[in-house]
C-alpha cells in the first residue's frame, strides 16, 4: 500500500494530482468523518464539515512540509473546522446542540438497540453537554484509543492539557449520569 | 522497534486501558459500543461516493482564468484618461500661475502707462485717502514755506 508521504509527493509534483488526492481521501475519510460526526451528531453537518476540511487540504497540501504525520495535520484541520462550525451554529440557532431538545431524544428512541433506550439517551445527552474540547478528547481517547501526544498535537495543546480535559470529561459525565 | 520503544508502547497501552476503565466504571462497555455504532451510522454508499463528489466540487470552485472584457477595459481606460487629464490640467494651471507672476515685471512700459492712466482716478482717490489718514495739510505747509521766503 502506497504511503501518505508518497501520495503527497506525487500531489506536490503535480503528477496525477487528482489520483493522489483521491487515494488520500479514501485512506483517511472514514476516521475523519467519525471524528467530526461524534462532535456534531447529524450526518448532514458532518458531511458539510468533512467536505470543507478536504477542500482546505486540497488548497494547502502543496505547502505541507511533512513535519508531522499527514493524519495529524488532517485531523487538526478537522478539529478546527468542527469547532468553527459548532460556534457558528451556536451563534445562529443552537437547537441541534441543545440537550433539552426533545427531537434529539427522538433519534435515540428510534434505534432498534436491544439495550434500554433511556441509558443511551442519558449517555448521548451527557456527552453533548460536555464542553467541546472535553468532548473531543473523550471521543478520541476512548473510541479511537489515541495517545495523548497525538491528541495534544491535533488540538494544539499540551499533553498535560489533553489529559486534564479527559479526566474532567469523565468527572462531568459521572455527575450527569448519576444526577437522575 | 527497540526495547525502549516497546516499553513505551506497553506503557501507552496500559494508560489507554486505565482511562477506558474509568469510563466503563460509569457505563457498561456494551452501551458504549452501541453508542459508538450509532455515531458511525452513515447513508448507504456514502464513503464510496464521497471522493468523486468532493473532486467535482473542487473543480467547480477552482478559480477561472481572468478574461478581459471589452466593457471593463473601456471603463478602465476612461478612468485613466480622466485621471491623466485632471493631472495635466492641474499642472498647466500651476505653470500658468507661475508665468503670470514672472511676466508681471516683464510687461512693457507702454502697457504699464496705459494701465496707470486708465486707473488714474482710482490711484488719486487712494492717495487722497492716505493723505487724509495721515492728517497732512499741504496748503498750510506751502504757505509757511512762502513766508519764510
Amino acid at each position: 500500500m502506497i504511503t501518505d508521504q508518497a501520495l503527497i509527493i506525487q500531489f506536490q509534483k503535480n503528477e496525477a494530482k487528482e489520483v493522489a488526492f483521491t487515494q488520500l481521501v479514501k485512506k483517511h475519510q472514514t476516521k475523519l468523518y467519525y471524528q467530526i460526526k461524534r462532535m456534531v451528531i447529524e450526518h448532514a453537518d458532518a458531511d458539510d464539515i468533512a467536505q470543507l476540511v478536504w477542500m482546505k487540504v486540497w488548497e494547502k497540501l502543496a505547502g505541507f512540509k511533512m513535519e508531522s504525520e499527514f493524519s495529524t495535520w488532517l485531523f487538526r484541520i478537522g478539529y478546527n473546522e468542527t469547532l468553527n462550525y459548532i460556534n457558528k451554529q451556536k451563534r445562529t440557532a443552537s437547537s441541534s446542540f441543545d440537550s433539552s431538545d426533545e427531537s434529539y431524544m427522538g433519534t435515540a428512541s428510534s434505534t432498534k438497540d436491544p439495550l434500554p433506550v433511556q441509558i443511551q439517551i442519558k449517555l448521548e445527552q451527557a456527552v453533548q453537554q460536555l464542553p467541546e474540547k472535553q468532548r473531543f478528547v473523550f471521543m478520541l481517547r476512548y473510541f479511537e484509543e489515541m495517545n495523548y501526544e497525538k491528541i495534544a498535537e491535533i488540538m494544539g495543546t499540551t499533553i498535560g492539557g489533553a489529559k486534564a480535559n479527559f479526566h474532567q470529561a469523565v468527572k462531568k459525565m459521572e455527575e450527569m449520569l448519576s444526577a437522575d | 522497534m527497540n526495547q525502549k520503544e516497546v516499553m513505551e508502547n506497553k506503557e501507552q497501552i496500559k494508560e489507554i486501558e486505565d482511562d477506558k476503565a474509568l469510563v466503563e466504571a460509569l457505563l457498561s462497555e456494551s452501551v458504549l459500543i452501541d453508542f459508538n455504532k450509532k455515531q458511525q451510522e452513515t447513508p448507504s454508499y456514502y464513503f464510496e461516493r464521497f471522493p468523486d463528489d468532493l473532486l467535482m466540487k473542487i473543480k467547480a470552485q477552482q478559480k477561472p482564468v481572468p478574461v478581459f472584457h471589452i466593457g471593463k477595459m473601456a471603463v478602465a481606460a476612461a478612468v485613466i484618461f480622466l485621471v491623466a487629464t485632471t493631472y495635466f490640467f492641474i499642472e498647466k494651471s500651476n505653470q500658468n500661475l507661475q508665468k503670470e507672476s514672472i511676466a508681471l515685471h516683464e510687461i512693457p512700459t507702454a502697457e504699464l502707462d496705459s494701465y496707470v492712466n486708465n486707473n488714474e482716478w482710482v490711484a488719486e482717490a487712494e492717495l487722497q485717502n492716505e493723505i487724509n489718514n495721515l492728517g497732512i495739510n499741504f496748503e498750510s505747509n506751502n504757505l509757511s514755506k512762502d513766508s519764510s521766503n
